[in-house]
């Protein structure tokens, strides 16, 4: 392999050129690609980056300095105390109640799903029987159909079983998992050494055991992927938690924020003709704010496991 | 699970079942699976031919009269059309886009296009609900950073551009925005698992980064094309978060209809009118459409090699 250039001029020392030679060969780009490759990364990060952006300023602004001060440019942080307070006094304060609602909606359903999930993809992985086949066949088919096409039968099931409008009604069906299932049963497939399940099994360890103290011990890596990616998921969740929780005090904050949206007349141009205003824009963005902040913080932290988890299935394609 | 025989000559090997700790791991998996993933299906099958009235349900009491009814409807071809129009919009978009980006950013492997390439992604954490709003906003020419360029258009707030005709170019937008990131990243990953050698060919031959990366790279990651349109298919059959929000949240002229997408509709008798009759022949219908494309998607395209899917 040939060795990177050095900045040093053959009579030594630093020249321009050779530094410039050295970029070159790092970069594998000629100046005019790597300026139109550039031009094209920005005006992306503009469609991609702006909005976003423009999100975690907001809140800075008064209603009507969101009209009239450049779109990017940041208020003061009086403004954001403001905000905070009518979102707090707003109906006696249930965002609060919702942002609970969020994180232990969330950490029982993650809890549910994989005490379900991880022993299901080791089986599936590890032991042979007779429905294995039907089963992964089953656990396809349920990854590939979108859980949105079923939240209305959804709905009627939990309608018969009288969990309508409680919290069991987003948490219990976070138990099926068939994503997590897959990941784990692809991860138990790539790293569980078949000699030592084989040895297992002539020194007598029962399936149970041989996934306690082997699969369970390995299972980091995969638990990992699967918190950080269904994280994500039952946090956002919208469709199934608007359909399912009717009553205020259930809602999550994903729904909460189209609540305020819908029942405060924040996003009216002119609030003064929608009557009495409890929320103004600025306000509706804090609460997106707040709501997309940990899952943002999570997603940076674990880019790469997520991109690991989504391409799982994808990439063996090649 | 297990199965032993008994071993006595001249005997019929009688069947007795052993117990098999797998059962104990595999079993709450199956339970869901019925309960959250199987019942839901059946239920709808049952609640198709079920007559909904004033008083308590008719099982099987209202025959084919709830699928008669929504073939009938002319919103069917509306609500189905809806998405399929999105869906023919979405698809060249999404692929053109990703696809392209993704190649821009193969280009060089430095940490600028890695710190791009994570903006790109944050979008795809957003809770869709906080996307809708976002989406609002930007399309608010008296308040978004694109304002200069919607003021053109002579609208003066978002109801001006947000209407029945332009919510599909809209949510084409908002989805691109939403889900890009994500497939940037697959298209990436492929393209830094192409092999070094074919690489090197090509630059051997003469390519330039650009015609490296249209002629030599591209053709070799089409293959995700089609478990894209797949993938985007599905997902496109189930909008409902975005025109849902659009249609109620938007108060000051939103004319999108409170039955614009499938899942729409089917919300709305649902929660409306409390018929699960025609709404459960809606979802049966989504269900249909998915369930063939899951299934060619396995058999098909052979991006989930197990032993039940090999290519």
């Amino acid at each position: 392999m040939a060795s990177v250039p050095s900045t040093e001029s053959p009579q030594g020392g630093f020249s321009l050129r050779h530094s410039y030679t050295r970029w070159r060969y790092q970069i594998g780009l000629d100046p005019t690609s790597y300026s139109f490759r550039l031009i094209i990364l920005v005006l992306c990060i503009i469609f991609f980056g702006v909005p976003v952006l423009w999100l975690f300023i907001a809140p800075t602004k008064t209603h009507v300095e969101l009209t009239n001060m450049p779109a990017l440019s940041i208020g003061n942080w009086q403004n954001v105390i403001d905000s905070w307070t009518r979102l707090s006094n707003y109906n006696r304060g249930i965002m609060f109640t919702w942002a609970w609602n969020s994180v232990w909606y969330v950490v029982i359903a993650m809890a549910l799903c994989i005490s379900v999930t991880i022993p299901a993809g080791y089986v599936l992985a590890n032991v042979n029987f007779k429905l294995r086949k039907v089963l992964l066949w089953a656990t396809l088919i349920l990854m590939l159909t979108p859980s949105d096409a079923t939240v209305l039968p959804m709905y009627m099931e939990l309608y018969l079983l009288r969990l309508i409008n409680t919290p069991w009604a987003v948490i219990l069906p976070a138990g099926l998992s068939p994503f997590a299932v897959y990941l784990t049963y692809t991860y138990y497939k790539t790293v569980m050494p078949r000699d030592i399940v084989d040895a297992a099994k002539v020194d007598g360890c029962s399936d149970f055991q041989m996934f306690w103290y082997i699969g369970l011990p390995l299972a980091q890596s995969v638990l990992a992927m699967i918190l950080f990616t269904q994280f994500a998921a039952f946090w956002n969740g919208f469709f199934a938690a608007s359909l399912f929780l009717e009553r205020d005090k259930l809602k999550t904050l994903p729904v909460g924020i189209y609540v305020m949206a819908q029942q405060t007349g924040a996003l009216n141009p002119n609030p003064s003709a929608y009557g009495k205003v409890l929320l103004f824009r600025p306000d509706l963005a804090l609460i997106s704010v707040i709501t997309v902040l940990p899952v943002i913080i999570i997603f940076l932290l674990s880019q790469r496991l997520i991109v690991k988890a989504a391409t799982a299935g994808a990439i063996q394609g090649e | 699970m297990s199965v032993a025989t008994s071993s006595a000559p001249g005997v019929k090997p009688k069947k007795k079942f052993v117990f098999n700790s797998a059962i104990l791991l595999i079993l709450p998996y199956l339970v869901w699976m019925f309960v959250f993933g199987f019942v839901p299906i059946i239920l709808a099958f049952i609640f198709s031919f079920s007559k909904y009235g004033a008083f308590r349900p008719v099982y099987f009491g209202a025959g084919l009269s709830n699928y008669q009814s929504i073939f009938t409807d002319p919103q069917l071809a509306i609500s189905f059309g809806n998405i399929f129009k999105f869906a023919l919009f979405s698809m060249p978009v999404s692929f053109v886009g990703a696809l392209g980006i993704a190649l821009v950013l193969n280009l060089a492997d430095d940490g600028l296009g890695r710190f791009m390439r994570t903006i790109y992604f944050i979008p795809g954490a957003i809770t869709l609900s906080a996307v809708a709003l976002i989406a609002i906003f930007m399309f608010d020419p008296g308040v978004s950073p694109f304002g200069p360029l919607l003021q053109v258009t002579g609208a003066k707030n978002a109801g001006d551009i947000l209407n029945n005709q332009t919510l599909i170019p809209f949510l084409v937008i908002l989805r691109f925005f939403a889900f890009a990131g994500g497939w940037i990243a697959i298209f990436y990953g492929a393209l830094t698992g192409i092999n070094r050698e074919v690489i090197e060919a090509g630059l051997i031959d003469g390519c330039g980064p650009w015609a490296l990366a249209f002629h030599i790279k591209r053709p070799l990651v089409m293959g995700y094309v089609l478990f894209m349109v797949i993938t985007l298919t599905i997902s496109s059959l189930q909008l409902f978060t975005e025109p849902y929000i659009m249609q109620t949240a938007l108060l000051t002229s939103s004319p999108i209809d409170p039955y614009w997408s499938p899942n729409m509709w089917s919300a709305f008798i649902t929660v409306r009118t409390g018929d699960f009759g025609k709404s459960a022949v809606i979802s049966l219908i989504m269900l249909l459409f998915s369930l063939i494309a899951a299934i060619f998607i396995i058999t098909r395209t052979g991006f989930f090699k197990t032993e039940v899917a090999r290519k």
